[in-house]
């Protein structure tokens, strides 16, 4: 059994290094965020940690309010995580129980969905808040939580529910629950993973929007932290250590949250 | 939940049939400007100081970083039909705004004002944001390109800071002296000079050749850097670095910039307009000072100004002016000038303590009022940011060794031509 | 509650598919207002000139003419095919390798799953910007890498052959969901299979091309074109950080040029026009999807759809 063993290991060690290869860009940003500012770049691939220094992460503060912009980037994300979780999990939810045909055409709404590129709908969906007056409002920043964020969302809530046994609503339903009692007491508990899921990967897709703050906000009131990585980019060009403590700060909740979760999907066997 | 729904439902069907706005309506003036930290800073100052003797408008300041960006802020601004009410525009971009009308002249009330009036301005700066024979808005600074220079890399190699009448023969000898490789491993650790390639850079340089960048100042079709004496100044710009290598190759200029090499320490002189001071002025590991371009057959420099403009669909035309007077005051513009960024476009204050400020880096700060008699202006055209744009493109492209000058002046003169024609002018003719 | 109470009578009168109606039809109105009337519209706005201040004013072809007839289009045309269309494949394909290598349980499985995720949790605007430290031509980690490795790296960036490059090379950090979705086609591999084909003495490779590959291929095939049409958003993010179309327009793509002219120069409609290109190019894209949808059934069959 050699033989088996050293496959294990050969297995392992090969994960390891996948591993390591997609560590390697969060290695390199904080790294270079340590950079003591004002000091030459080292042409080495190795700096010694006794140069680190958190000046960089200080004079942030010079660019841009980013205890601001983090709360607006906050609150907008989360709040859009809600809304997204209710609405995806409402309408997948919903087909579900319709009939097979039916629920065929739905989703083939939702891949045609999917296929529209976003920037078809920048130009005029600018047009239309404005018209709405939700130019320069958190509301255009939310509105893609109305239609679940993203059809993909939807497709994958629709997926989890048609993978619950029927029997569980359908026992539900001679209790005599409306569509929205079994949606909230039964339909959300037994998919509790998958919004898990949903709600991690809306909290990414919120959290990092750049677009519709660039183009639908005008004033910094509601100015999300993306938008700050634009300034520093054009003011900071060449400082590159500032730049990558802008990049740290954007990018630290959602890994943080992302690490955080991560022993909840081991117990849940991961991609279900 | 039903009847939320359905409420959410005819609110929205409301919203969109009505258009109607659920949007805060801003309070006050909204008024934007671009700029780093520093000039972001300074128009804070001035802000307040305008709230502390007009207490009843209230000004809001927006901010936006890069001057390039700005333009599409604001074009996106007026198309969202909420446009701030004050803007501060360079010449060389106003002019596609004024095309559409978004902008109120400012003419008529410069001359009803009790406080400034036409004949305090340098004339070259209400020349350059006249509009079809109307002021179209209130020029704040007059600014020429300068040399920068790092003394301390002028004294450690012995040699004498620049002179008032340089030409360009010495300059290059400078900057050949300044061009260091200290470890003699075969890459340069130290630049002559930086510079950026663009239209903007060499037009100066095509000027003091006696060179045209476009075939009629006041009417221009098509860019001329293809005529011998522009040609001529182009390939001496190109020969920087191509021949002389006293300026970063692209690769090391995209690396690390040649103003962040220059406030490093590791560049000894670098052309900007005095937009530099206030960033410049927080160095502090070497002394630094200000020189002028040097002369070529001529002297010549070019105009960086910029002004305030009101915006036509502004609901309280009034207060703004009030604001635009107050900043372009003697006590508004010494405000924004002790700041280090502007150059005053009032005569009365560039010629004050506010500006020049004994003591303070630049020492040679007059140098910025010498050179204002050799001072041109690029045309004033709808579409010249994208001339510009285009051009500079080529430019850089010669500069980096990729064609020749004569492709580069070719290419360029090709390719904005469409702009040319398409462009609406500040003159009519 | 009387809400509730309310609601169970109307329960009682049978009324629940008229409450999934109502539901559905709340999803529809978004999904009709935020993609499909702006879609429309864009469409339609091809044929007006339109600066988003005074009223649109119909001009016929004109925008058409302008929009095909500029320089930049067809460049911009052949830039977006070599910056989205290609790498698309190599993504899903390298997402399903990294599935298939943490497929089965195994010391710190979760974690090194995780690890592989984790670049996809930085904001695409974030790594952007990040991109343009890591392929730094002289300071860069990349390019110190590269040298400490004896070869002599190019200037990404910085060079207009390798400009491009260096965005897809940034792109292939981000692949996490496709390896997610990866990992759960995988999952529906019996391991059964999987260890009758290995006692029989069929290679990692042979497993892989005959069982593994064709069981996850329509899933594969779904998210190469997703990945496509995500791309069309993403790159555009990563160039206007990066490169912004540059150097000497290596990277200008449609969707920079579709963003240059209407939110730059305020022509909405010569905007749409260009729109009607990215149309025609997601059209062909739909239709491919479609094609196979139907060969492998999905969605169609009793099968759950696998996404």
């Amino acid at each position: 059994m050699s033989h088996s063993s050293f496959r294990i290991a050969l297995r392992f060690a090969g994960r390891l290094l996948t591993a390591f290869f997609f560590s390697l860009p969060a290695i390199w940003i904080i790294a270079a965020a340590l950079h003591p500012p004002g000091t030459p770049l080292p042409r080495t691939l190795w700096v010694a940690p006794d140069h680190a220094s958190l000046e960089n992460f200080a004079r942030l503060g010079e660019y841009f309010a980013w205890a601001r912009l983090g709360f607006n980037s906050l609150w907008i994300s989360l709040v859009g995580v809600g809304l997204t979780i209710v609405s995806a999990s409402l309408v997948g939810f919903c087909v579900s129980l319709l009939s097979r045909r039916s629920q065929q055409g739905w989703v083939i709404l939702w891949l045609a969905l999917l296929m529209i590129p976003e920037i078809a709908l920048w130009p005029t969906r600018f047009v239309l808040f404005k018209n709405l007056g939700w130019i320069d409002s958190p509301l255009a920043l939310l509105a893609p939580a109305w239609i679940g964020a993203s059809p993909f969302f939807i497709l994958i809530y629709y997926r989890a529910f048609r993978r619950t046994p029927r029997e569980i609503f359908d026992s539900a339903r001679i209790d005599g629950a409306g569509i929205l009692q079994s949606w909230l007491l039964v339909a959300l508990p037994v998919t509790a993973p998958t919004g898990m899921g949903i709600g991690l990967l809306s909290f990414l897709f919120f959290w990092g929007d750049f677009t519709s703050p660039m183009l639908y906000l005008t004033s910094e009131r509601f100015a999300t932290l993306p938008l700050a990585l634009q300034t520093l980019q054009q003011l900071a060009r060449s400082d590159w250590s500032l730049m990558m403590a802008g990049v740290t700060i954007v990018m630290f909740i959602p890994m943080a949250l992302f690490i955080a979760l991560t022993p909840y999907f081991n117990r849940r066997s991961w991609g279900q | 939940m039903k009847l939320f729904i359905r409420r959410l439902i005819g609110s929205v069907l409301v919203f969109f049939f009505t258009g109607c706005s659920i949007a805060a309506q801003p309070t006050g003036l909204r008024f934007m400007v671009f700029g780093d930290p520093a000039e972001y800073r300074a128009y804070k100052e001035l802000v307040d100081a305008f709230r502390a003797s007009q207490p009843e408008i209230r000004i809001e300041l927006t901010h936006v970083p890069s001057a390039s960006d700005y333009r599409t802020r604001l074009a996106t601004e007026f198309a969202a039909g909420n446009p701030p009410d004050i803007t501060l525009m360079n010449y060389r971009r106003y002019a596609s705004f004024a095309a559409k009308g978004m902008l109120e002249p400012l003419g008529a009330y410069l001359d009803t004002s009790q406080t400034i009036a036409a004949e305090d301005f340098y004339p070259i700066t209400l020349q350059a944001f006249s509009w079809q024979n109307e002021v179209m808005c209130i020029p704040q600074n007059i600014s020429s390109l300068v040399v920068y220079y790092n003394r301390d890399l002028f004294d450690q190699a012995g040699l004498a800071y620049p002179g008032d009448d340089w030409d360009w023969g010495d300059f290059l000898q400078v900057a050949q002296a300044l061009t260091l490789d200290s470890d003699g491993d075969g890459r340069i650790e130290q630049y002559g000079l930086g510079v950026e390639a663009s239209l903007f850079r060499l037009a100066p340089f095509v000027w003091q050749n006696e060179g045209v960048i476009v075939n009629d100042p006041a009417f221009p079709t098509r860019l001329t850097l293809a005529r011998p004496p522009s040609l001529d100044a182009f390939q001496w710009f190109v020969d920087l670095r191509l021949v002389h290598g006293v300026v970063p190759d692209r690769v090391e200029e995209a690396a690390l910039d040649s103003e962040s090499r220059f406030l490093n320490g590791e560049t000894a002189m670098f052309l900007n307009s005095r937009r530099g001071v206030p960033t410049y002025r927080e160095i502090t590991r070497f002394q630094w000072d200000v020189a002028p371009l040097p002369m070529g057959k001529v002297r010549a420099d070019i105009l960086h100004s910029d002004a305030y403009c009101l915006a036509s669909s502004s609901e309280n035309k009034e207060a703004a002016w009030r604001f635009i007077e107050f900043a372009n005051s003697f006590e508004g513009q010494s405000i924004v000038a002790k700041s280090g960024r502007t150059v005053p476009s009032l005569i009365q204050v560039a010629q004050s303590q506010a500006f020049l400020e004994p003591g303070k880096a630049p020492q040679r700060a007059r140098v910025f009022l010498e050179t204002i008699p050799y001072l041109n202006l690029v045309p004033v055209i709808s579409t010249w940011e994208e001339i510009e744009r285009t051009a500079s493109l080529e430019i850089e492209r010669a500069f980096y060794g990729d064609i020749s000058v004569e492709e580069a002046a070719n290419f360029a003169f090709l390719r904005t031509e469409e702009y040319f024609l398409i462009g609406i002018y500040s003159i009519e003719r | 509650m009387p809400f509730f109470r309310n609601l169970r009578q109307k329960i009682k009168r049978n009324s629940q598919q008229s409450s999934i109606s109502l539901i559905l039809g709340v999803y529809l109105l978004g999904v009709s207002l935020l993609v499909f009337l702006p879609a429309a519209w864009s469409f339609g706005l091809a044929f007006f000139q339109f600066d988003g201040l005074t009223p649109p004013r119909w001009n016929g072809g004109v925008n058409f003419i302008l929009a095909y007839s500029d320089q930049l289009f067809s460049l911009s045309v052949r830039n977006s095919l070599a910056l989205i269309i290609l790498p698309a494949p190599v993504r899903v394909l390298g997402a399903l390798l990294a599935a298939r290598l943490m497929q089965r349980r195994g010391r710190w499985i979760g974690w090194l799953r995780s690890a592989v995720f984790l670049p996809s949790a930085i904001p695409v605007a974030a790594m952007a910007a990040a991109g343009l430290w890591i392929f730094n031509p002289l300071y860069g980690p990349v390019n110190l890498l590269l040298q400490q490795l004896g070869l002599s790296p190019p200037a990404w960036f910085v060079e207009p052959l390798w400009a491009k490059p260096a965005l897809i090379l940034l792109s292939f950090w981000s692949i996490g969901e496709g390896f997610l979705v990866c990992l759960a086609a995988l999952q529906d591999i019996p391991s059964e299979i999987d260890e009758a084909a290995r006692v029989d003495g069929a290679g990692l490779g042979r497993i892989f091309v005959s069982i593994t590959l064709p069981v996850v291929a329509p899933t594969l095939a779904l998210l190469a074109f997703r990945d496509m049409i995500l791309s069309f958003h993403n790159s555009f993010i990563a160039i206007f950080f990066t490169t912004a179309g540059g150097p000497y327009y290596a990277t200008f793509t449609v969707t920079q040029l579709i963003y240059e002219q209407a939110f730059d120069l305020l022509s909405f409609g010569t905007a749409s026009a260009t729109l009607w290109a990215l149309y025609t190019l997601s059209g062909l894209l739909v239709i491919g999807l479609y094609v196979i949808i139907r060969t492998w059934n999905i969605g169609i069959t009793d099968e759950p759809f696998i996404l």
